[in-house]
């Protein structure tokens, strides 16, 4: 095998121009690979991060059924206690309540669909950063059930301002229709069209208001500070809810649960991602099996001389694979060095695309900066130098067929 | 002759299509080979001499016929088989040296020893008494492409011989030698044949080689037309 190697090694030197023009190819084609697959990474991430922030927690916990129906009549009664429990159970974690309502939002002018979200003012802003995103006004005091913070679309479609009226009308429990009143404190801009359009935050005390029951609300929502604690904290959070029978029949789950959609369009668009590096790898391998077969070729009067001495077509093959393999592997390391090196940086000040597509867009439902920040994904990092070895050495398996097709004197006879 | 030949050749033929025409190379030879022998093989261009080689060497499969090498017979080798023959029982020297040029001289001596698995130092050591057999000690670590067309041959001689075959065969293997050389390289094979004992099978137009050898086999359009010993 060592004479194997030190032959293909050897071949690869003969023609340095062409063997650096091909691993150049693998290299670069990998850099891009592991940078623009450690930008989607950190944007994945940092979706996900947002989602699991500002729309459930890592552990959830709400009424039996809510994840298949969203009806607001499944609560989680007692919801103050079990969330006190939780929290002494899992002190490092921040534990927040929340209640979900849809209806209507009334302004003086005009009236419109709204989504809202009512929650605990300064335990949301210490996890959701919600108060991060507001254009005007200020975040709701943890003493004001009045106040009301508007998505910026919302705002303009209500025609309202800071300070203005407006009501809120909802069938929050059952038929009765329920009505109350907020003023404008604040406006927020994510840069998602759902969020900014449809989404009203207002006081948790104020959403009780309107449900029937005991300290009702329709999420506790438990974040923590290390998403692969989810499981252990799962489990805590189980626990204690199997002790509080009176919040109601409930259920448990985990971010993944909780955040279907988002999870699927991150799974997808890593798929598709992947598909298309798979197609980008399939045309680098038609190169590498051009200059293999070249090279392949220009030595076939070779071939036939160690045919003739007694080497067995198998083992030029393998000569053959093992040149792809050479090649794939150094190229697999240049690669993956270029693509770390050229990710560094960014880490740090993050890949501004504003200036092209604005601070944010919507993806899933979910805003996301356009100064993406990569992160590297350690998993496929282990992967990268199979990636490269695997498709230089595909790309090496034809010229590799044609050597053992070879007559020796044939090839002998070969200019 | 040697009453067990290394090489039986018995009716052996070789067509060729050139398109829908069959050439016939070779039309029925029998030969016979003993140990030991330095016999060449004169003919013409076309007369089948090189034709015959590749068959004695397994490169190549009759149309029919029988070739028996070292009591093997090579119509019942496959490929592998055929290629573990070569690489144990038979060496090679071809016209224009063939040596592989990523390889020292050194190396390329050395090559069918690797191949044969002979562990790194007995095999080193072999290439290097090989290289010095035939006069191109201190050449050792230099590469084809530095050597001139009689040191190349010589390495093709020494990476023929390195592994102690029944049998060398070679294809003309002083035709792109000047006078001189060529000359060397004859004295240098017979040397190794009275010294070593190695039978050797030269195909040949050169006189000097004609000279040379103690048996000359005459070809002619496919057929053995004289078998002279001296």
């Amino acid at each position: 095998m060592m004479l194997l190697l030190k032959l293909a090694a050897r071949n690869l030197l003969r023609n340095k121009r062409r063997t650096a023009i091909t691993m150049a190819g693998i290299s670069l084609g990998l850099a891009l690979m592991v940078f623009s697959n450690n930008i989607a990474y950190g944007s994945h991430n940092d979706m996900l991060r947002t989602a699991i922030s500002m729309m459930a927690g890592h552990v959830v916990v709400q009424g039996e059924g809510y994840q298949a129906d969203p009806d607001s009549e499944r609560k989680v009664l007692h919801s103050g206690e079990l969330q006190a429990a939780i929290q002494q159970a899992l002190p490092d974690a921040h534990v927040l309540r929340r209640v979900y309502l849809d209806g209507l939002l009334v302004s003086p002018v005009a009236s419109t669909a709204v989504a809202i979200k009512a929650v605990e003012p300064s335990r949301e802003a210490a996890v959701s950063k919600l108060d991060d995103k507001l254009t005007g006004g200020e975040w709701l005091a943890d003493d004001d059930d009045r106040g009301a913070v508007l998505g910026v679309n919302l705002a303009e479609s209500l025609d309202v301002g800071l300070g203005d009226k407006i009501v809120f009308m909802g069938q929050p429990d059952g038929d009765e229709v329920e009505s109350r009143l907020f003023r404008v404190r604040g406006i927020f801009a994510t840069g998602s069209p759902e969020i900014d359009g449809f989404t009203a935050v207002v006081h948790l005390a104020a959403a009780q208001e309107l449900l029937q029951g005991e300290d009702p609300s329709t999420q506790i929502a438990v974040n923590l500070a290390d998403d692969d604690a989810t499981e252990d904290a799962l489990a805590v959070v189980e626990q204690v809810v199997a002790g509080f029978p009176q919040a109601g029949p409930l259920e448990v789950l985990p971010w993944r649960q909780a955040i279907p959609d988002i999870v699927e369009f991150v799974e997808l668009d890593s798929a598709y991602g992947d598909g298309i590096w798979l197609v980008l790898g399939i045309i680098v391998s038609m190169g590498v099996i051009n200059t293999v077969l070249m090279s392949v070729l220009e030595r076939v009067r070779e071939f036939g001389v160690m045919m003739a001495v007694g080497m067995r077509p198998r083992r030029l093959a393998v000569m053959v694979l093992a040149e792809g393999f050479i090649m794939g592997a150094v190229s697999a390391a240049i690669g993956i060095v270029i693509g770390l090196l050229v990710t560094w940086p960014f880490m740090a000040t993050g890949l501004d695309l504003s200036g092209q597509y604005g601070d944010a867009m919507e993806a899933g439902g979910v805003p996301v900066s356009m100064i993406l920040y990569p992160e590297i994904d350690r998993a496929r990092l282990a992967i990268y130098p199979f990636i490269g070895v695997f498709f230089a050495v595909l790309a090496s398996l034809y010229p590799a067929f044609k050597v053992t097709r070879l007559s020796p004197v044939q090839a002998i006879r070969h200019q | 002759m040697n009453s067990s030949p290394i090489v039986a050749v018995r009716g052996l033929t070789r067509d060729y299509a050139q398109g829908a025409v069959i050439v016939p190379a070779l039309r029925g030879v029998d030969l016979d080979v003993g140990a030991g022998e330095f016999t060449a093989i004169m003919g013409p261009s076309g007369s089948g001499k090189t034709t015959l080689l590749n068959l004695i060497g397994g490169l190549d499969e009759p149309t029919s016929g029988r070739v028996v090498v070292d009591g093997q017979d090579l119509g019942r080798l496959d490929r592998g088989g055929r290629s573990d023959l070569r690489l144990h029982r038979i060496g090679f020297v071809f016209q224009s040296y063939n040596l592989i040029p990523v390889l020292t001289a050194l190396e390329n001596t050395e090559f069918v020893l690797m191949l044969q698995g002979v562990p790194k130092a007995e095999r080193r050591a072999r290439a290097r008494e090989t290289l010095a057999a035939v006069g191109l000690a201190g050449m050792e670590d230099r590469r084809p492409s530095e050597m001139s067309g009689g040191q190349q041959q010589r390495v093709a001689v020494a990476r023929a011989i390195a592994s102690q075959p029944a049998l060398v065969l070679a294809d003309e293997p002083t035709a792109n030698l000047d006078s001189r050389m060529g000359t060397e390289l004859i004295e240098l094979m017979l040397h190794l044949n009275e010294d070593r004992g190695l039978t050797f099978i030269f195909s040949t137009h050169d006189p000097k080689v004609m000279q040379a050898a103690r048996r000359v086999v005459w070809m002619e359009d496919g057929r053995i037309q004289r078998d002279d010993w001296k």
